[in-house]
Formats: structure tokens, sequence, C-alpha cells
């Protein structure tokens, strides 16, 4: 893996922040409320925010995958990293919501909110132990399928 | 000894051995094609099984594994088998089984535990494909939406797949034995779609032959179609 250069260590930089910003922005607007829902907004949001850089993310990857033609950049596999962690984050602010004994509107949402997590590993793993390239077409799959999921999820919350 | 009891204890043996033989054959080779049907006739195997412990008594766990494999999985991971083969351009056919392993694993723990299931509409030695409607009602909170998404594509992966193979073989009049072993595998992959029409129409007894004869026509289509080619003098 090609190594990342200044100007996309300072992009990354500023998603983390962005991230970082977005959860602290969800926390100050929903202050008025207990900590725990508090918590559930935060999980709501992230969901929100999930479903629509998903859909980003999937337009970028057709732009660059079918018609440039071009491979996966280090720069989109590490916004793939991000994206995937704040994916976990999400699940895991489920999680705790559940074991605090809030309850989604459909119980399949729990089915959902795994597959949000798992979406992407699967296709990084294809992409990244690719033989044949250029790979982006694994992230297409990947992302297509997030929206997808993180669509339903939303729904059934 | 039911017919339906029979002829499901038949087709877990035929596709249980079926499984193994391929599996075996992954292990030593480890061509990705192999293992999807290896998964593939593992997942008609475990419906099988699932259909003759469902003939005896009720059990929600045996009718999840009988929905998962049967209506489910077992069609789109035979039709992976032939995507392998198939699609060699880029790394489509590894895209479209992590899509496929993706919906495994939501909808595994979906039919198991979150699917609700309605045990007093079973009957004993009923079969399970007249009376599935009963006992899991269409719905969102069932995983009854992927079945024909996840049928179809199988269907089209498997018999698709293997009408153009045998057509192209033909064509090139190359390697006759692939034509034969296609073909057998599209009459294979047809036969279980059929008992279900079967069903339909009224005619239950033929369903589980339809079946069993499937999984013997797939296997024996993939032997000949998997044959080594004869070495040119």
């Amino acid at each position: 893996m090609k190594a990342l250069r200044q100007r996309e260590r300072r992009l990354l930089a500023a998603l983390a922040t962005a991230i970082l910003l977005f959860c602290a922005l969800v926390l100050v607007g929903n202050s008025g409320l207990t900590p725990l829902h508090q918590l559930r907004a935060l999980h709501d949001q992230l969901g929100r925010a999930g479903l629509v850089i998903a859909l980003l993310m999937t337009a970028q990857a057709v732009r660059v995958g079918i018609l440039r033609k071009n491979d996966v950049t280090p720069l989109f596999r590490a916004a793939t990293f991000f994206i995937f962690g704040s994916m976990l984050l999400q699940a895991l602010l489920g999680l705790l919501l559940y074991a605090e004994g809030l309850r989604p509107a459909q119980d399949v949402h729990i089915i959902y909110g795994m597959a949000t997590v798992l979406a992407l590993p699967f296709f990084m793993f294809v992409e990244m132990t690719a033989r044949k390239r250029p790979a982006m077409g694994s992230y297409i799959w990947g992302f297509g399928l997030l929206a997808g999921i993180a669509l339903r999820s939303i729904l059934t919350g | 000894m039911s017919q339906a009891l029979a002829s499901s204890l038949l087709t877990a043996l035929v596709s249980g051995i079926f499984a193994l033989t391929i599996l075996r054959r992954w292990w030593q080779g480890r061509r990705a094609h192999q293992l999807a049907w290896g998964i593939g006739m593992g997942m008609y195997f475990t419906g099988a099984l699932s259909q003759v412990i469902l003939t005896q008594a009720w059990s929600p766990t045996f009718f999840a594994l009988w929905y998962w494999c049967g209506a489910l999985m077992t069609a789109p991971w035979l039709g992976q088998g032939t995507v392998y083969l198939l699609l060699r351009r880029g790394n489509i056919a590894r895209n479209i089984q992590m899509a496929l392993l993706l919906v495994a694993v939501m909808t595994l723990p979906w039919a198991l535990w979150f699917t609700p299931l309605d045990g007093s509409a079973w009957r004993p030695q009923a079969d399970m494909t007249a009376l599935f409607r009963d006992i899991m009602p269409a719905g969102s909170g069932t995983v009854r939406f992927f079945s024909p998404v996840m049928n179809t594509w199988g269907t089209l992966a498997l018999v698709g797949g293997a009408i153009w193979s045998a057509r192209l073989f033909r064509r090139k009049q190359i390697m006759r034995a692939r034509v034969y072993g296609n073909w057998l595998i599209a009459a294979g992959g047809l036969l279980p779609a059929l008992g279900g029409t079967l069903i339909r129409l009224g005619e239950p007894s033929l369903k589980y032959m339809a079946e069993m004869a499937g999984a013997i026509l797939i296997f024996a289509g993939f032997l000949l179609a998997t044959r080594p080619a004869p070495q040119e003098p």
C-alpha cells in the first residue's frame, strides 16, 4: 500500500475532526435530554450520516472505478476505514442503548445494525487481497449495500 | 414410513455424500467454484435433513434451518459456483460471493430468532412447503422478503450459466463431457423449482422425488463438467 502524502493526511485529519465535531454537535444540540437519550440521538444521527456518506462514497467509487477506470487510492481506502469505524461506534451505541433497556421499533433493526458493521469489511477484504487490479468495484458493492442496509436500519429503528 | 419421509431421507443422504465429495475435492485443489458448490450441496443436505426431522416433530430451530437453507441459500451458493467459472474478469465473482455471505450472515439469526413462527399450524408427516405460509406468515418481520430475490438470482446463475456454458462448448465443438455435464446441472437446478410448481398444481407427492433427482443430476453434471480434458496426442 502506498504511503499517504501530506495533503491526504491533512484530509484524513479533517475527516476525523468532522466526525468528532458532528458527535459533539449532536450531543450539545440535545443537551436538554437525559444522557441516555442524548446517546440515542447520537446513534440515530450517526445512522443518518452513514446513509448520506455511503451514497456519496458509492458515487465517488462509480466515478473513479467505472467512469475513469482508475484504482483505489490510499486516501479512499483510509476514508473507508474511518467510515467503518463510525459504523462500529454507531452499532456499539445501539448495543449500549439495548443493554440500558431501550428497544428499536422492530426487532430486525438489530440485524440491520449488525449488517451495517459487517458490510464494509467483507468488500475491503476483497479489495485488499485482490490480485486483479483495478479493484474499485468492491467499494461500489460495499457502499451500495451499506446505503441500502442503512436505509432499512433507519426505517426499522 | 411416509413417502415424504423416505424421499427426504434419501435426498439428505445423497446430498450429504455429494457435499462431502465436492468439499474433499476443494480441500485438495482449493478451487473457489468447488467450495461454493460444496457449500450449496451442504445447504441442500441441511434443508433435506431438517425436512426429515420436521415430518416427525415440530422444532422452530429446524424449521428456521429448513427455510434458511432450502429457500434462501441453496440456489445462490450453487449458482455462485457457476459464477466463479463464468465471470473471470476482475473481482466480480468474489464481490458477489461477499454479498452472498453478507445476506447469509444477516438472514441466519433473523430466521432463527427474529421471525415469529406459529407452531400450531404444523402437522405430523406434512409437507413443509405446503405449510410454511401458515407457520411463517408474510410480513416485515420475516425473512421471506429475501426468498424471491435469492432464488431468482441463484436459479438464473446456476441454470442460465450452465445452459450458456453448454451452448458455448457445443458451438466450439470441444469438451463434449462439459456440454453434457452442464445440461445435467441445468436440469438438476430446474427440478426443485418444478417440484414447487407441482405442489401448486395439486401434485405434492412428486416434489420430494424432484428434489432428490435434482441433487443427483447436479452432482452427476458436476462430475462430468469438471472431468479433466483428454490430453492431445
